[in-house]
């Protein structure tokens, strides 16, 4: 069992790792250490959760759920018990971006982001990793139909939030 | 900028950022001994709670063993409270946990909410009152104590235990409201919609 969770973790995690990423530094406002901080909380309960597990989505659809519903509860957490630092794990260091212009065109897309409410932090990011409505639906439990207005909007607020950093 | 030029800045900060994730060996290792850790911590947390109350009953059994029925029921008063107090927090505690993160996410936040429901009226209802018969349960050890100790150093004793007990409570109520008031604006998005299983 335990060989079988492993292999089933290692396949979710090197398929999903770099989404959860990319997800948490958007909702994080594009802050490395707090992202990363989220990454383990979430593969941390995926592990947890692999056992339970029924099938009823897909895998993806899974892990998006975990990782929405973690994001969405960090923020409120008052007190954060600090995990072990990523630093520790990466197979290389984390080093000074040598592109700035790169690394500040990145870095304004998650402040813009990050300046959105919470909830709509998730539907852009999860619409920018090119999920369709219906699944963006199926993550948050509500009608694709709800979405669309609301997306629009989201999107009118993204673009004009870019435009003034 | 149009979206799709958003969608690929979007796609190439992953591809940088991506670089840096650890393998999955690594990572399920380090999950493994963070579970371990945060395991010994519930524990801990349950060993000082229930070693607080022994240490108390202790002290009262073999330090101070009251003699007059209102100090006997002082202390029943005080223990009884405080018992029911951490039970109430080990109950609250496994209601959490109990609280599935694989679920939609309405679902869950609608979960939440009924989990900070249930906290407020720990809080607004059922903290007062065992507080109330807290402090009850000290006022009716302060006759039988006066006969050994100067009545400053009671009142002085009495006044720390109100603030400090009185200032735990408004605090954690404080935190229950922001908690409430971040999940009603998630709740908004449903509108009239009911969640979808």
């Amino acid at each position: 069992m335990t060989k079988d969770r492993s292999t089933l973790f290692k396949t979710l995690y090197d398929s999903h790792s770099p989404m959860v990423l990319q997800m948490c530094m958007g909702y994080m406002k594009g802050n490395t250490q707090e992202a990363q901080d989220l990454v383990q909380e979430i593969f941390t309960i995926v592990w947890q959760k692999l056992d339970s597990f029924r099938g009823e989505a897909q895998y993806k659809t899974w892990l998006y759920r975990i990782t929405v519903n973690t994001c969405l509860h960090q923020l409120r957490k008052q007190k954060k018990t600090r995990m072990n630092s990523w630093d520790q794990l990466s197979k290389e260091p984390i080093s000074e971006e040598t592109d700035h212009q790169k690394e500040e065109q990145h870095q304004a897309l998650f402040r813009a982001i990050g300046e959105l409410e919470e909830v709509d932090r998730i539907l852009i990011m999860m619409s920018l990793e090119g999920e369709k409505q219906d699944v963006i639906a199926e993550v948050l439990g509500i009608k694709a139909g709800t979405l669309r207005v609301r997306m629009h909007r989201i999107k009118k607020a993204l673009s004009n939030q870019l435009k003034t950093t | 900028m149009e979206f799709k030029d958003l969608q690929d800045q979007w796609q190439k900060a992953r591809e940088d950022s991506s670089e840096h994730i650890p393998s999955s060996e690594m990572m399920e290792s380090h999950i493994r001994q963070n579970n371990r850790l945060q395991l010994n911590q519930h524990l801990a947390n349950g060993l000082i709670l229930g070693l607080t109350w022994i240490c108390l009953l202790l002290f009262y059994m073999l330090q101070a063993p009251l003699e007059s029925f209102l100090g006997r029921l002082g202390i029943g008063l005080l223990l009884g409270s405080l018992g029911v107090r951490i039970l109430l927090e080990i109950y609250s505690y496994r209601y959490y946990t109990r609280i599935q993160p694989t679920q939609t996410t309405l679902i869950k936040e609608s979960n939440m909410m009924d989990y900070y429901r249930f906290r407020k009226k720990l809080h607004d209802l059922w903290s007062p009152i065992i507080l109330l018969i807290y402090f009850v349960g000290i006022g009716l050890q302060v006759p039988e104590f006066s006969n050994y100790f100067p009545f400053k150093q009671i009142m002085i004793w009495l006044a720390l235990f109100l603030v400090s007990g009185s200032l735990i409570f408004l605090l954690a109520r404080r935190g229950i409201q922001k908690e409430m008031d971040a999940l009603r604006s998630l709740i908004k998005l449903t509108n009239s919609e009911e969640p979808t299983s």
